[in-house]
């Protein structure tokens, strides 16, 4: 007995002292692989979430946290290699309406006393536009790893008129500021011509958003008909994946799932009963059908196919567009005086919303089947964007489609912050990954910049 | 010894592991001891591959306490210990820092008891618990400004809760011992827990105000254990004990701010739903000489977290824990104890439902212990 106890002692000593010489716990860091995929030279093409345009325009920031840059930092880990962007000099941009054709400020945002006395968030001009840092010429440095462009189309994609100097020519001065030669190079070229390893490829968002933010004015901006559309992306894919060349290829996301078509909700007007009265009377005499209550309103725009008064009231799946100044609706009384009905450009309506999707589902299920075609993965952003309606938190932090406190969609509504862009980035992982069975690791979402408050 | 020491009766923690056992002591006694353990956790993200070793931290449990004899069949004693607590710390900008950054639980226990002898063999103990706790804790919320790329909460809570204790022992013959023990569960009240905001964007200070109170309770689990003693030689005796603790109580720790600011409940809640959990222990002691004593003991602890639920502020799985020990006594009763102990987790991973990380955690945890006792 006393032997056997001497021997367990022992044991349990000994197993005591290899245990303590251990002062870490182990873990070890996982080891990713590219398995065969080659990262080597990684090419962007695409328009304005590629590019890294946030807050209205193009800015160095930005661009440093465009969901390309981010997906090209994660190459690097297996064997990716340098990432060239055609930064914008300096700490300031500008950006440009696509559909007026005119440069615009960046966004920022600022808190404060509002118009009706209240404290709120509201979205100014940044004191400084650098347009002159956009028209800057960079093409010599050519060529760029990023080849996004805000604001381009698919058709804009093998344009050379694209790249023209000559501002009233190419009306988007974004991409002629480095393209390898002016007026003859276009985007597809310049891409091709690098000979990428790999490539990602998220074309048509303007294609159908354009006309979207202008409220499907038709005088403004139109749909690119779906043949069209087809025709250039079955271009680009052409060169794009010749000899087996692995690729991602990414889809439209849904209108309503973007803070420009839902921060501002269709009843916005909030009245008092006796607010509610006074229009009233004011509308009984020419349109009885307005009628307003205290509380929460629709409100009211101008219809051509209202007949006679070509006033109503919207609809609750109608959408209000973040063109819409927010001082306008709640202290000037648009959408609601009898003067100051919402105009076309500032809504969507029912039908045009049912048309705007109709072509984004033609487009995806297009980009799906010539993903599958050409064995490029394919990147569900529409699906992605549907979650952020209930959010996706990623460690802690949840991001959502809210304007400002969601965090992922920056001051334009339209484009994503760099928390945003992260996400996508991720995305693209995970697809890439599922497709090719590569292990590209993924982004730390919350190291990135969301909204900056005030 | 692992922790099997519920069927002995030597000292004054016989007052908190064994009520019922604290009659056969026959002495007055008198104990104080404190162990300084030192966990540390590593964490790795599947996303990013990378790991994250935790900072440096401290716990240090004590015990304090004492058992007099009234008559031959009767003992009463109270013992001060703190049986409940941990601590985690982590690099302020490490990838889970919006989950926790440190968080630390101490528990304070003050447990008068008596034991009777209602026969040679059998003797019985109760006790009422009044228990004292601290919850702390700090994490990033995920809002930036111009100056700050998270802004900062930290929480601080202080709790009374009462319980109460009860075992049975049985003293069968000179070599065999079997202790049969329940501790209730003691609920904790965190009434008016401060939470403190800073580094919140001055635009949404009126959302996240620098000082805010809120409500919660913590359950601490009941104990019931069942442990034998058994009187090998005159110097060797082995324990054999297991534990069924109650954590199944624990189903969350949901705060409730004050008015107009409950929409923050939702967001600093915390799902628990813990599982009740078995923890076996098994103990060597041997008496080298008259004076000298040597103990070693091992014991296998389930973790009461389930995958969905691992949070980082105590990253739990089953553990193992090895332990030896030396007392010296002298013939004037007093006895010196130092003992070592080491306690490993099992590497594990899950994905918290809550906040969404996933990770894989590997736990250590190294302690040394110093004790006084003295019977008279």
């Amino acid at each position: 007995m006393k032997n056997l106890s001497e021997k367990i002692i022992i044991r349990v000593f000994a197993a005591f002292i290899l245990l303590i010489a251990a002062c870490k716990p182990e873990l070890k860091e996982l080891n990713f692989d590219n398995k065969g995929a080659d990262f080597s030279k990684y090419v962007a093409l695409g328009s304005s979430y590629t590019a890294g345009y946030q807050n209205n325009a193009l800015f160095d920031a930005g661009q440093q946290q465009s969901f390309a840059a981010i997906l090209a930092n994660q190459f690097k880990l297996v064997g990716g290699g340098d990432f060239k962007q055609p930064l914008v000099p300096g700490s300031y941009g500008a950006g440009f309406n696509f559909y007026l054709k005119t440069y615009i400020p960046q966004l920022n945002l600022n808190y404060g006393l509002t118009c009706d006395g209240t404290s709120d968030f509201r979205t100014g001009n940044a004191a400084v536009t650098d347009i002159t840092a956009i028209e800057n010429y960079i093409g010599g440095e050519a060529p760029f790893n990023n080849m996004g462009v805000p604001g381009m189309k698919a058709t804009d994609l093998d344009n050379a008129d694209f790249g023209s100097l000559d501002l009233q020519l190419s009306k988007n001065p974004f991409y002629s500021r480095f393209a390898t030669i002016p007026e003859n190079s276009t985007v597809l070229t310049d891409a091709t011509r690098q000979l990428p390893t790999f490539f990602t490829f998220w074309v048509g968002m303007h294609d159908v958003y354009d006309c979207a933010m202008a409220g499907y004015n038709q005088t403004l901006a139109t749909i690119t008909p779906l043949a069209t559309f087809q025709n250039a992306v079955v271009n680009a894919l052409t060169s794009l994946a010749a000899g087996n060349r692995k690729g991602a290829v990414a889809n439209i996301p849904d209108i309503v799932d973007l803070p420009y078509f839902s921060a501002i909700p269709y009843d916005a007007l909030v009245l008092t009963q006796e607010q509610a009265d006074t229009l009233n009377l004011l509308y009984a005499s020419n349109v009885p059908a307005i009628h307003f209550v205290a509380g929460r309103n629709a409100m009211v725009i101008s219809d051509t196919l209202t007949l006679p008064s070509m006033k109503r009231q919207l609809n609750s799946d109608e959408l209000v567009l973040l063109s819409v100044p927010f001082d306008s609706i709640y202290c000037a009384g648009w959408g609601s005086n009898t003067q100051k009905p919402l105009g076309n450009r500032f809504v969507l309506t029912t039908n045009e919303i049912n048309t705007i999707r109709q072509a984004i589902n033609s487009y995806n299920s297009f980009l799906k089947t010539k993903a599958a075609e050409n064995n490029l993965a394919y990147v569900d952003i529409y699906s992605l964007f549907k979650k952020l309606n209930s959010g996706i938190t990623f460690n802690g932090v949840k991001l959502t489609n809210e304007f400002l406190k969601g965090n992922f969609f920056s001051l334009d509504g339209i484009t994503p912050t760099g928390k945003g862009s992260a996400v996508i980035a991720n995305e693209f992982i995970k697809a890439i990954n599922e497709k090719y069975g590569t292990q590209v690791p993924y982004a730390d979402v919350n190291n990135y910049t969301g909204t900056i408050f005030p | 010894m692992g922790g099997s020491q519920t069927a002995m009766y030597s000292d004054a923690a016989t007052v908190f592991y064994n009520p019922g056992g604290m009659v056969f002591i026959g002495k007055n006694t008198l104990s104080a001891g404190g162990f300084l353990l030192m966990p540390a956790v590593a964490y790795r993200s599947p996303l990013t591959g990378k790991v994250t070793q935790s900072d440096k931290v401290n716990i240090i449990p004590f015990y304090l306490g004492g058992s007099v004899m009234i008559g031959e069949k009767i003992a009463a004693g109270i013992m001060v210990n703190s049986p409940f607590g941990y601590a985690t710390k982590w690099a302020h900008n490490w990838e889970g820092r919006y989950t926790f950054r440190s968080a630390r639980l101490k528990t304070v226990f003050i447990q008068p008891t008596a034991s009777v002898k209602i026969s040679e063999k059998f003797g019985f103990g109760a006790g009422f618990v009044m228990a004292v706790a601290n919850y702390k804790w700090n994490r990033a919320i995920g809002v930036a400004s111009a100056s700050a790329t998270d802004g900062d909460v930290s929480a601080d809570g202080k709790s009374f809760g009462y319980g109460f204790n009860a075992g049975l022992h049985f003293h069968a013959n000179d070599k065999l011992d079997m202790a049969l023990t329940y501790r209730s569960k003691v609920k904790l009240n965190f009434k008016n827990t401060d939470f403190s905001f800073s580094q919140i964007p001055s635009s949404l200070s009126s959302y996240y105000p620098s000082a805010l109170k809120a409500d919660a309770t913590m359950p601490l689990p009941s104990v019931l254990s069942l442990a034998f003693a058994y009187k090998a030689t005159d110097e060797l005796t082995f324990h054999l004990e297991t534990n069924l603790t109650g954590w199944s109580s624990f189903d969350s720790l949901n705060y409730s701010f004050e008015e107009n600011y409950n929409y923050l409940d939702n967001e600093f809640k915390q799902t628990r739903k813990y599982r009740d959990v078995i923890a076996v222990r098994l103990g060597v002691q041997y008496a080298f000489t008259e004076t000298l004593q040597g103990r070693a003991g091992v014991a296998y602890d389930q973790s009461p977290v389930k995958d969905n639920f691992i949070t980082t502020d105590m990253p739990d799985a089953d553990k193992y824990v090895f332990g030896l020990g030396l007392g010296y006594s002298w013939k004037s009763g007093f006895t010196l104890e130092c003992s070592y102990q080491f306690e490993t987790k099992r590497e594990r991973q899950g994905q918290n439902s809550d906040t969404q990380l996933d990770g894989s955690y590997s736990s250590i945890m190294h302690g040394a212990g110093l004790g006084i006792s003295y019977k008279f």
